[in-house]
């Protein structure tokens, strides 16, 4: 084991990948300079001996044009030939340019051709969310790829998830996109250095709990674990469940999370309208609705275009106080601190939001009277 | 007198935080404008944080090994203008 950042257990991967297999190649922009930082070599300097240019040549490390629906026509193509390619697309909003590849290509190609070629392509993005980098480049688009039947959608929340689901990615015969939130980028933590590969449509039971169950996405799954351990201080035991591949989903795990506390809170970054999240809450509804003690809650980006300003941006997406209310009004607790004064505590998350409980009576009491 | 207050940089679009992995000035040093004050490691580089004005080096606000998001003020200058 040896402790990797989430961008280095990507570039851990790509690189067993490439060693495992020739057939393996990285097309994208910029990467043989290594500006994303998932084709270096050991260490972060781009000139450092032994990045991948050096290992491998330009023949499996090939820099494109900034032209998105060429790369991931051209990776289409590749794919269907014989090569089994990474494509590097840098944002997560810079798929859109190539929509028609995705959805009509990609997506459909094996079944159009009845089978006779496959799709072994792995397309990875990063959303680069929460870092004031305006509306343009800060979209969680996750969403709308899972609406499309075909591709494969995986959202890793830890370096070790990042590292075994990419070379599950490789693997499949099926177009893959990986969909990476940078502000996980910097998280660390204990990984296998040996080759080890994640089955997709298996999640992972973050941290056991009896009270409640949040089912997070992405970068919402650290901070889902950030709210339980706010809560366990207070006596709420939560359970975190982190499904790590969108599609397949691990409709079975999810179930049996949910039933296990009854009180369901979901976080997803994405937007909230046709989300994961609803997605998520839909299945609990059909399926454990004799197992709800309470309504399933979804923390959620507010259907809005991202602020460049970092102030307004960090209060649109889920984080640790927003979940950990929600859980609190899951089983009808009130927050310690919101009991005092001036409640609102942490980084403004809550901000104004919540009342004390003298004005809560306040406003009851208005309300019945009218 | 002024106090300047040292920000993290965002040195590129993909970072998020940082972690200062040496100081390079203990506070009471007289620092110049743009002289290095601390390495810092991030997502992608590591990188020599510079000071933005010439002074005294007066307050540092995060210990070595600790990480911080962009933007937050790891240390203070006090300018003699």
């Amino acid at each position: 084991m040896t402790v990797m950042s989430y961008l280095g257990a990507i570039g851990a991967a790509q690189k067993e990948a490439m060693l495992a297999d020739d057939r393996v190649v990285i097309i994208g922009e910029d990467v043989e300079a290594n500006v994303y930082g998932t084709t270096g070599g050991a260490g972060k300097s781009r000139a450092s001996e032994g990045d991948f240019l050096q290992q491998f040549g330009r023949n499996r490390i090939r820099n494109t044009p900034i032209s998105e629906e060429v790369i991931v026509g051209a990776a289409v193509g590749a794919a269907m030939t014989g090569l089994r390619p990474i494509v590097d697309l840098s944002y997560s909003s810079f798929l859109y340019m190539a929509m028609d590849q995705f959805v009509n290509q990609a997506a459909k190609n094996r079944y159009m051709f009845g089978g006779q070629a496959s799709v072994p392509v792995v397309f990875r993005s990063a959303m680069f969310y929460g870092l004031s980098t305006g509306a343009h480049h800060s979209d969680r688009p996750y969403p709308m790829f899972m609406n499309v039947p075909g591709l494969k959608i995986v959202t890793p929340a830890y370096p070790s998830d990042a590292k075994g689901l990419l070379r599950t990615a490789v693997d499949s015969d099926d177009p893959v996109l990986i969909f990476e939130a940078c502000v996980l980028w910097g998280s660390k933590e204990e990984v296998d250095e040996n080759e080890y590969k994640i089955p997709f449509g298996v999640g992972r039971s973050v941290r056991t709990g009896t009270d409640a169950t949040v089912i997070a996405v992405s970068g919402a799954v650290p901070e889902a674990v950030a709210a339980a351990d706010t809560l366990a201080k207070e006596g709420i035991s939560v359970e975190v469940f982190d499904p790590r591949t969108l599609v397949p989903l691990d409709v079975e795990g999810i179930l049996t999370a949910a039933a296990k506390t009854g009180r369901v809170v979901v976080a997803d970054p994405a937007h909230r309208t046709c989300g994961a999240a609803a997605e998520i809450s839909a299945l609990v509804s059909e399926h454990v609705f004799d197992s709800l003690r309470a309504p399933v809650r979804r923390i959620t980006t507010p259907d809005i275009q991202i602020p460049f300003s970092p102030a307004l941006e960090k209060q649109l997406y889920p984080n640790r106080i927003a979940i950990a209310d929600a859980v609190r009004a899951s089983l009808g607790v009130i927050a310690p601190d919101a009991a005092g004064a001036n409640g609102a505590a942490g980084n403004g998350g809550r901000g104004g939001s919540v009342a004390t409980p003298g004005a809560d009576r306040e406003e009851l009491a208005t309300g019945s009277a009218r | 007198m002024a106090r300047v207050e040292v920000l993290l940089p965002q040195w590129g679009m993909g970072m998020s935080e940082g972690t200062i992995t040496s100081w390079l000035k203990a506070v009471g040093d007289t620092v110049a404008e743009d002289e290095p004050l601390a390495e810092v490691e991030a997502e992608k580089v590591e990188e020599t944080l510079e000071s933005p004005a010439a002074g005294t080096l007066v307050e540092i606000l995060v210990a070595e090994d600790e990480t911080v998001e962009v933007r937050t003020p790891v240390a203070v200058i006090e300018t003699t203008d």
